[in-house]
Order: C-alpha cells, then sequence, then structure tokens
C-alpha cells in the first residue's frame, strides 16, 4: 500500500494525490492494486470516520475532490487493464432540482467502494434514468435537496416497479419513512451509509 | 383528553379531544416546532419525547409504559386514555420565538415626493340649471385645485358620499394616490382635517417581519414594530414553505397566518404607540422575497420551487388594501417591491436600490446574508446575481446551543494568546446560547490562536490543558467540544459549547456565501481583489465583526474603508418607495435589469464550494493576509 498516496486522499491534497498516482503508473504498478490497495481504503477510512462523527462534511467533500483527481487519471488505465468493477449503478438528482454537492458525495463514495458509476447529473427525468440502466447500471440512486422535488423519486420507483432494477434514495428531506411509503429499495441518510446501501440492496456482500 | 406538554422552560396542562395531530397541540399551545417539511414527516425536526399516555404513530398504536418514546410530532395522533398524557418537546425541536429584531438600516439621500396628497376643497351647491353630479363636482374641483385630469372612485366612497357631504357644509378631505397619471380617491372625510398622510413600510422576511409607521410629508418614523412571521408555525425555510402549498385552502392559510396573525398584529402596535388609527393609513408598502410577497396576495408560489424556477408575478400593480384584509385605511393603496427572479425577491432589488450599486464603483458587489444568500455583482452599470443556500447556521438555526440574537444569546466572543474567553451577551443576562455573530467570532478567533486548525478541528491537547474540553454526545456520536460558559455561570444549567459539528455547519454555510461571491466574479472574469466597493445587506449584518468574518473566510480580504454595511435594506427600500415616487420607479427599473444565473449550473461552482470550506480557504492566493497573520 501507497501510504503517502492513503494519507493526502485521507487530508484531501489534490496535488499530492495526483503526484503519487503519476508516480505508481509511471513505475508500471498495477493500476487495480493502487486502487484497491491505497486509494479505496483511503474512501472506506473517511466513510468510516464519518459514520462515528471523526470527520465532517466539509472534510470528506475535500478527500472526495481529491479522490476524483486520483481516479481522472487511474479511470483510463483500469479499463485498459480490463478491471471489473463490483457492479455499475447510475447516480441522478431528480427532475427540478439542480443540488447536486451531496450527490456529488455518493458518486464518490461509491466510487471509493469499487463500483462503476455513471453520474448522470441534476435535473433527471424518468428516461434519463431508463437510458442510465439501458446503458447496463442495475441500481439507480436518487437524490433531491428540495421538499418540493423530493415526489419525483416516487415516479422513478413506479417506473422500475416491474423490471429487475433497484432503486436507492438519499438527501436532506428524505427518510426511512418516506422510502417505505414509496417502495424504494433503499435509503440512506448519507453518502457514507449510500455504500452499504446500495451493496445490500444489489444483495452483494459488504 | 388531558395531556401535559413540557420544554425546558414551560409547562401547560391543557385538554384536546382523541385524534388531534400532536404537532398541530404543540403549535396551539405555542410550543413552536420546527417543521422543515411542513409536517411530511420527512424532516425528522419535530421530534417529541412521549412520557405517558397512548398515542397512534402513523398507523401503530403506542402505549408508553417506563421508557420514554421518540416521535415525530407530525405524524403521532392523540389516543383516549384514563391518565394524563405526558410529552415532553426538547430544546432542538423548538423554535426560539424570541427576538431581538434586526430593524436597523441606513437611507441614501432622498428627496420627499410621494404619491398621496390631501386636500381640503369646498364644495358649491349644485343647482338645478347645471347637469352635474357629485362625482364630476369633485373632479372639476380637483383639476382646478390640483391639474388631476383622471379620477377614480371606489364605490363604497361613492356610498358615503351623500352623508359626507351633508355633515360639514359640503367642506371635504380628500386625499388621493397618483398611480400613472390617474387619482385614485383613497379617502373623503368631512370637514377639514389636519393629521399627517400617514403610511406603513413593512419587510416580510421569512422568520421575521418589521412594520414602521411613517409621515409621508416629512419622512419622520413615528414608532416600529415587529413579530415573528407566524408562518413558522407551518415550517421554518422558504422550501418546505412552498411544499406546503398543496393545493389552495393551503396558500390561503399561509396567506392569513402572515395577514392576520403577523401583519395586523404589528399595525395593532403601531397604533397602540402611536395614538393613530387604522383609518389614517393612506398607503402600505412592502419587500420581501419573491416566495412572502406571494403568500402576502394570497398566490400560489409552487412554481418557484422547481425548476425553471419561474414566479407568476414579479412586479404586481398596486392595489386596494381592503382586498386582502389589511388593517388600514380600506382605500389605501398597497405597493410591492418588485422582484427579479424566483429566489432573487424585492429584497434584493430594495437593497440594490439603497446601496446605488450601478453608481460610484467600477466593480461593486453586493451580498445580503440569510438563511438565502443572495449576491449581486456590477460592472460597467450591468447588474448579475444569483442566490446560494446557506442554510440557517447564521441565525444559530441547527447548532447545538445555537439562537437567534435576541436576550440572553452571546452576540460576540474574544479568545486571547492564553485561551481566555471573553463574552458578550444581549441584554442584562445570563448566557442561554450562541448567536451567529458570535459563533463567527469564536472560530476566526480560536483559528487565530491555533485553538482549531483549517479544516474546523480542536487541539484537544490544548482544550484540555486549559480545561475547556468537554465531549457532546450527539445521537449516539460523540464529538468534541469547546466550553465556552461553563455551567455554574450560564442561564440555563448546563455547559454552553461549541462543537465539531457546529464548526462544520457554518464552515459548509460561509463556504456558500464565499463562493457564490467567488463564481459570481470569476463568471465575468474577475477576482476578489478587484472589487473596488463591498456592501454586505441584511439584519445579520449589522452585527458582524468584519475582521472575523474575513479571518472564518465568510468575506472576501477587503480593506475595510471598501466594505459599507446598510442592514435592513429591504425595510429601506419599502420606505423609500412611499415617501419618494421617484425610488419606487426606480426599483422597477432595477429590477428588470439583472441577468440572473444560476450557480449549480456554473461549472466552477462546486469546486469553489469546496476550496471555501477550510479557514479561511483551501488558496491560499485567495487570503494572502489572513495566512500571513496565521503563519501557515
Amino acid at each position: 500500500m501507497n501510504q503517502e498516496l492513503f494519507n493526502s486522499i485521507c487530508k484531501g491534497k489534490r496535488k499530492i494525490v495526483i503526484q503519487e498516482v503519476e508516480k505508481e503508473i509511471a513505475a508500471g504498478n498495477d493500476p487495480v492494486e493502487v486502487l484497491m490497495g491505497s486509494m479505496i481504503p483511503a474512501m472506506r477510512d473517511i466513510g468510516d470516520k464519518f459514520s462515528r462523527n471523526e470527520v465532517f462534511v466539509p472534510e470528506m467533500l475535500i478527500a472526495a475532490r481529491a479522490m476524483q483527481a486520483g481516479l481522472n487519471i487511474i479511470e483510463p488505465k483500469l479499463c485498459e487493464a480490463g478491471h471489473e468493477p463490483i457492479a455499475k449503478v447510475a447516480v441522478g438528482t431528480v427532475k427540478g432540482d439542480l443540488h447536486d454537492i451531496g450527490k456529488n458525495l455518493v458518486v464518490m463514495m461509491l466510487k471509493g467502494a469499487g463500483f462503476e458509476v455513471n453520474d448522470i447529473g441534476v435535473d433527471c427525468d424518468v428516461a434519463k434514468f431508463e437510458q442510465a440502466v439501458e446503458e447496463g447500471a442495475s441500481l439507480v440512486c436518487c437524490s433531491a435537496l428540495l421538499t418540493t422535488t423530493m415526489p419525483y423519486m416516487k415516479e422513478v420507483v413506479d417506473n422500475f416497479a416491474n423490471k429487475d432494477i433497484k432503486v436507492c434514495i438519499g438527501g436532506a428531506p428524505v427518510t426511512q419513512d418516506y422510502c417505505d411509503e414509496i417502495g424504494a429499495d433503499g435509503y440512506a441518510p448519507d453518502a457514507s451509509s449510500a455504500v452499504n446501501v446500495v451493496t445490500s440492496s444489489l444483495g452483494l456482500s459488504a | 383528553m388531558h395531556i401535559n406538554l413540557q420544554s425546558k422552560d414551560r409547562q401547560v396542562l391543557v385538554d384536546y379531544p382523541e385524534g388531534e395531530l400532536l404537532s398541530e397541540v404543540c403549535m396551539d399551545e405555542e410550543f413552536f416546532l420546527n417543521m422543515h417539511c411542513g409536517g411530511g414527516g420527512t424532516c425528522g425536526h419535530c421530534t417529541v419525547n412521549l412520557i405517558r399516555g397512548s398515542f397512534l404513530c402513523g398507523h401503530k398504536t403506542i402505549t408508553v409504559t417506563d421508557k420514554p418514546i421518540k416521535v415525530l410530532a407530525c405524524k403521532t395522533r392523540l389516543l383516549n386514555s384514563l391518565e394524563t398524557a405526558e410529552v415532553y418537546i426538547p430544546s432542538a425541536s423548538l423554535i426560539n420565538n424570541a427576538g431581538k429584531i434586526e430593524d436597523d438600516f441606513i437611507l441614501p439621500e432622498f428627496t420627499i415626493n410621494n404619491q398621496i396628497t390631501t386636500t381640503v376643497l369646498d364644495l358649491p351647491k349644485l343647482l338645478l340649471e347645471n347637469n352635474i353630479c357629485e362625482k364630476s363636482l369633485i373632479e372639476q374641483q380637483l383639476y382646478k385645485v390640483l391639474g388631476v385630469k383622471y379620477v377614480k372612485f371606489p364605490l363604497d366612497i361613492l356610498q358615503n358620499l351623500s352623508y359626507v357631504l351633508a355633515k360639514q357644509n359640503r367642506q371635504i378631505t380628500i386625499s388621493l394616490a397618483m398611480i400613472n397619471g390617474v387619482a385614485n380617491i383613497i379617502d373623503i372625510k368631512s370637514g377639514m382635517h389636519t393629521k399627517p398622510n400617514l403610511a406603513v413600510a413593512i419587510d416580510i422576511g421569512t422568520t421575521t417581519v418589521v412594520g414602521i409607521l411613517i409621515d409621508l410629508n416629512t419622512g419622520k418614523i413615528f414608532a416600529k414594530s415587529s413579530k415573528y412571521n407566524q408562518q413558522i408555525k407551518i415550517s421554518e425555510d422558504i422550501s418546505s414553505r412552498i411544499s406546503y402549498c398543496e393545493d389552495r385552502q393551503s396558500v390561503v392559510k399561509l396567506h392569513s397566518l402572515l395577514i392576520d396573525k403577523t401583519i395586523n398584529p404589528i399595525l395593532d402596535d403601531l397604533y397602540k404607540d402611536t395614538g393613530f388609527e387604522a383609518s389614517d393609513i393612506l398607503s402600505v408598502a412592502v419587500s420581501g422575497n419573491t416566495v412572502m410577497t406571494h403568500l402576502f396576495l394570497a398566490i400560489d408560489p409552487t412554481s418557484i420551487g422547481k425548476i425553471p424556477f419561474n414566479p407568476i408575478v414579479r412586479s404586481p400593480e398596486p392595489f386596494k388594501a381592503n382586498t386582502i384584509n389589511l388593517n388600514v385605511l380600506g382605500n389605501a393603496i398597497v405597493y410591492v417591491m418588485p422582484s427579479i427572479a424566483g429566489y432573487i425577491g424585492g429584497d434584493i432589488t430594495a437593497d440594490l436600490y439603497v446601496a446605488n450599486l450601478s453608481a460610484k464603483s467600477k466593480l461593486s458587489v453586493l451580498v445580503d446574508i440569510g438563511t438565502n444568500g443572495e449576491m449581486a455583482l456590477c460592472v460597467d452599470n450591468k447588474i448579475i446575481v444569483c442566490a446560494t443556500p446557506a442554510g440557517p447556521a447564521f441565525e444559530g438555526a441547527g447548532l447545538y446551543q445555537g439562537c437567534r440574537a435576541s436576550y440572553g444569546a452571546i452576540e460576540s466572543i474574544t479568545i486571547n494568546g492564553k485561551l481566555d474567553i471573553s463574552i458578550q451577551v444581549i441584554g442584562d443576562s445570563l448566557a442561554n446560547g450562541i448567536c451567529g455573530s458570535a459563533i463567527i467570532d469564536f472560530i476566526a478567533q480560536a483559528r487565530k490562536v491555533n485553538l482549531v486548525n483549517m479544516q474546523g478541528r480542536f487541539d484537544t491537547d490544548m482544550l484540555k490543558d486549559k480545561g475547556l474540553y468537554t465531549s457532546i454526545v450527539l445521537d449516539d456520536l460523540v464529538t468534541h467540544a469547546c466550553i465556552i460558559v461553563p455551567k455554574d455561570k450560564s442561564g440555563i444549567g448546563v455547559d454552553i459549547v461549541v462543537t465539531e459539528a457546529d464548526i462544520s455547519k457554518i464552515l459548509q454555510a460561509k463556504a456558500a456565501i464565499f463562493s457564490g461571491i467567488y463564481t459570481l466574479l470569476q463568471y465575468k472574469g474577475f477576482d476578489v481583489f478587484d472589487i473596488d466597493r463591498f456592501v454586505l445587506a441584511g439584519g445579520f449584518s449589522k452585527h458582524i465583526n468584519l475582521e472575523n468574518a474575513k479571518i472564518l473566510g465568510l468575506i472576501p480580504e477587503i480593506p475595510n474603508h471598501k466594505i459599507e454595511v446598510i442592514g435592513n435594506g429591504s425595510l429601506a427600500g419599502a420606505y423609500l418607495s412611499l415617501v419618494d415616487a421617484d425610488a419606487y420607479n426606480q426599483c422597477h427599473n432595477i429590477a428588470i435589469q439583472p441577468e440572473v444565473i444560476e450557480l449549480n449550473l456554473v461549472s466552477d461552482f462546486n469546486n469553489n464550494f469546496v476550496e471555501a470550506l477550510m479557514i479561511p480557504h483551501l488558496d491560499e492566493n485567495s487570503f494572502p493576509l489572513t495566512f500571513k497573520l496565521l503563519d501557515v
């Protein structure tokens, strides 16, 4: 494991992350090993600390940004190496809503856990989620920050009700009760727990 | 059935029928619950503890026996039982409903030039040979005295006219408002009246409503009064008020809470303080965010809550007060400050006018700090505006011991090199909590002495050495905290602390404001150091220590002589639109000018937000002075 890479992701030092990942690649090291050995454990560490209140949203966002910088370099290499993700999922903010900071964090935590994530952006209607499924996603995550846009999640859930596609939901106004009410497959109160919720909704072991 | 409701400092024993919703019972008994989601059972902020009795939670019947049970008040109903039901409402679920009101504002230069005229007419008797009516006679007289050509008479004034004319030998005092060249008759009284022409200016905030009673001819302010916007009974923030408006009935309910329970009581206060009467008020001007002006007019605001966020109306025509049941003269004219966009309201139009943003400087920036932060940039006479959701942390909401700037609130904090903490409390009181201005002071000062690091984390060893360390358990999780006031000196019997979770919330709020400013500048190709004039607006702005705000990274490092603090520009704008017709017209010109940008659609915003999460910032080039000061 590259301790320096691990530490700089945790501390959010983007420039050092880029440096370290480039160094690893230049040295001809296995990109899968870099990802699984140093980067994913760093995000897992941040996520665990977040659930223990040892890390708060600001630090998590900064770490996620550093992680993204590293992923930008390593993702093409992973493709070349034919690396298989745990599963393919799609993440989007629902129709009518433009908020994406929380959603981006979920994307990063899922990537950090080894998922291939299709980030379909903000203001996503059912057709956009459908398209992501056609492109291979077996689970979709819906985010909403506004109570006014939250009800759209039900339309997404209803759309996939008779298909073998799981739907997980989250966002500031969303609750477990709401999840039960609209019949979604999982609810995550924060980005860190999103990983577990997605994992168990897909019937994968954590 | 009997129910015993209890909070930290209040207890009532009341009677309610079975099936009543617990949240409604609490609200009726003036325990104002936080209902962010408008009672949808989604936000979890109205949690209460059931101590005794039977309740229906959702579809489940619960009978509390030994241990208290936590439930959402908005999803729980009363069930009959022999014993008295008992419910405890934790402070965290309550909205602090006592406030020091931010009604200070500054005014630009203006001339008194109001649209209301009162004049005395002695009408000649009608003669048989002239085929004329009383209305035409008054019109002729008005043309002679005031030169007005077009006159509009409300029906109720004509209905009363015969009696009014008969009383004082056809002498009348007539008040009229000029609107687009037409004289709208507001009032006709018999005889000669010498009362000043009075009006009321109102700032409708999401949280607070302020009214001032003024003399239109001199600009003198006779009295001020304010009250919490009683819509907080339904929910605290704009977006959940929008989601409450699912049908016409709910729009009318919010409208009524604003008019009947908030504004009319404010008017009553103003009359009580001055001895004037409702029938003396000839005009009213209101200013507020777009959702508030919609609800003031009983217009459905739901379209503002979804893309493309367009309101029903930005610039309503002046109208008569009796159409919305305001407790002023029925024919008084009501003016509404025009909005710029769904999330950029008349309050910002007013700020822009009061600050005269488009004059004086090459590059000006205006920031209104509130639950929603709005910012405007002006360059080459062009204005660009945007809004950023900062959340309520600066108003003390959502912080462990946060409170509004009310009696007993710590309003400022200083920390010296020996880590001695000194505080200033509003009013002659022991400290009850910490308000927004003080938490800015704390974080900045603590950063200066390295008590917190760039990420907002405490140096727990330092805290422990100085005996300031404590830990707080929140939702079964432990968070580090710094004791500001020990329990034996606080007014609430427990330590008053700042937790790391509080700091994290403030950092997110300040990052939203700073990155909004930064992104707006970047969008036009500027940097924070290009700003020639920086205007801070909003009631809260009057209480901020500018140096601490810079160290925190809330506002850019701009020399103080380039910073202006205008306070409640919204109220100032309402005032000016009453006394100065030009101001009102200018505001309409201003409202249609700005280019509105949606921050979430500017690709750099996210990145700018993340960089602004540090104290003061991740990038030292954005805060060179503070980085030098902190020696990092």
